[in-house]
């Protein structure tokens, strides 16, 4: 059942950002934190697939999502 | 809300996988009985009616006349993991080359000896305005710091990659980082190709050597310009989609604080058009309402063939600037090497970003006001909003 960790984003609540709650409330859910983005009301991280719904649940978030991937062609591609 | 018909063919666009298109024919026959000829060059409209359909090659795209039975069956088959990737309604586009008599209007031959065509086309070349104490940044696969054509300038840089410093071993940023505030002089000879010449640079790796990165470095990047006063963030990347995708209720957020904290972002609208076969949505983070998208003019002013255009309720095109045939640094070590020439919204990107850095010097503007002066002084051009928006981007 428990697939390898999804790396997720997770939106703050404006009056919620910059509390120190938020974040360690998202860590006993589950969450290990890559960085937090008080600046953007985002903090980063990986999490268990099946944990993402607890996340949902922590009070003051928002959002989360799963991180796309985004890119460029190689060099050498027709087009950039 | 249904699909008015006008604005589609009744035929279907199916996407092979660009891997084994001869597999995608073969899968196409299999799940719902289309014999679709090859196309090597171009099909006349009888040829269309008259076939199953028609498989472009080269573009890895069938154009297929399918009962909604056979339709259902290849959205099914789209879905799974196979070589069909994607299965949409033929969209009815206009042709999008500039006109012969409008080109009687202007110069039609472009001279470069002096400055790109992009920047005349964006009249950087006439302002007054060099960017001077607005900080820039570029989020793309970093800088080459030796450059010389950057020599004396202020470029910050950060690296937002495990494992890899900010040198840009993929050349894709120092060509974005070129135009964005390239030199109007280059040391080491050729045309002035960069629109905020005197702005602060500030580069960010969020893309690895071989161009890939994800969206945790990208927030990671624009948390970085934003703390550090950026009044631009110009961002050449970014995901597909397919249409009616939502866009990320994260990024636009974000987005939304950046601009509350006087930081406009300004993102590629994407390359996955094959006009005008084929109009592809705006890629995210572009389709987010609060991030600016950028779609690629030529230098007639024509739509770029590849430029993403707007398809659904989602993404959008704000403006156009120059992607083709574009002129800026690169990441070689020789004289020959130090420069490039490619296309792509990616090119167009820092077009605006740099427009924008010249705005905000001259009107001391940021965030949203920004945002009104970009839209208010791009020149309107003869094409659909949904492919060019407010139009061909302005200096002041």
């Amino acid at each position: 059942m428990t697939g390898p960790d999804a790396r997720v984003v997770v939106s703050i609540a404006d009056d919620r950002v910059g509390t120190t709650t938020v974040v360690a409330d998202l860590r006993a859910a589950g969450l290990v934190v890559d960085a937090v983005l008080d600046v953007l009301g985002v903090v980063t991280g990986s999490v268990a697939p099946e944990a993402i719904d607890a996340l949902r649940t922590v009070p003051g978030v928002t959002g989360v999502e799963r991180q796309r991937g985004v890119g460029v062609p190689p060099p050498g591609n027709p087009i950039a | 809300m249904p699909e008015e018909t006008k604005t589609t063919t009744g035929r279907y666009l199916v996407l092979l996988d660009d891997s084994s298109i001869t597999a995608g024919a073969r899968e196409m026959n299999r799940v719902a009985g289309i014999n679709a000829a090859s196309a090597v060059e171009s099909v006349s409209p009888a040829d269309l009616e008259t076939a199953d359909g028609v498989i472009f090659h080269d573009l890895g795209i069938a154009v297929v006349n399918a009962a909604p039975e056979q339709v259902t069956r290849l959205a099914r088959a789209a879905d799974e993991p196979g070589p069909i990737t994607v299965v949409e309604p033929e969209r009815i586009v206009h042709a999008l080359a500039a006109p012969a008599a409008e080109e009687a209007a202007g110069p039609t031959a472009v001279d470069e000896s002096v400055f790109t065509w992009g920047l005349q086309a964006i009249g950087a070349t006439l302002s007054s305005a060099t960017g001077a104490g607005v900080r820039l940044a570029v989020l793309d696969t970093g800088f080459t710091v030796d450059h010389p054509d950057f020599a004396g300038r202020t470029v910050l840089t950060n690296s937002f990659i495990k494992g890899e410093t900010v040198d840009d071993a993929h050349g894709h940023g120092t060509h974005c980082i070129g135009t964005a505030a390239g030199p109007r002089k280059p040391a080491s000879g050729g045309p002035g190709y960069g629109v905020a010449h005197e702005s602060e640079v500030y580069a960010g790796k969020v893309l690895s050597n071989s161009g890939y990165g994800d969206d945790g470095g990208i927030l990671n990047g624009i948390a970085w310009a934003v703390a550090n006063g950026c009044a631009v963030v110009s961002m050449s990347l970014g995901a597909a989609v397919r249409p009616n995708t939502p866009y990320s209720q994260i990024f636009e957020q974000a987005a939304q604080r950046a601009l509350a904290k006087n930081t406009l972002i300004i993102a590629a609208a994407g390359n996955e058009s094959r006009r005008p076969a084929k109009v592809a949505p705006v890629g995210h983070p572009a389709n987010c309402p609060s991030i600016m998208s950028v779609g690629a003019v030529d230098d007639q002013r024509g739509v770029a063939f590849f430029s993403c255009g707007t398809v659904d309720a989602v993404g959008q095109v704000d403006v156009t600037a120059p992607g083709v045939n574009v002129y800026s640094s690169w990441n070689g070590k020789t004289p020959d090497t130090r420069h490039k020439r490619i296309q792509g919204t990616s090119m167009a990107t820092p077009h605006v970003a740099g427009l924008a850095a010249l705005l905000a010097q001259q009107y001391n503007a940021r965030g949203w006001e920004l945002w009104a002066r970009l839209m208010q002084s791009a020149r309107r051009l003869g094409w659909s909003s949904a492919d060019v928006g407010a139009g061909l981007v302005q200096a002041p």
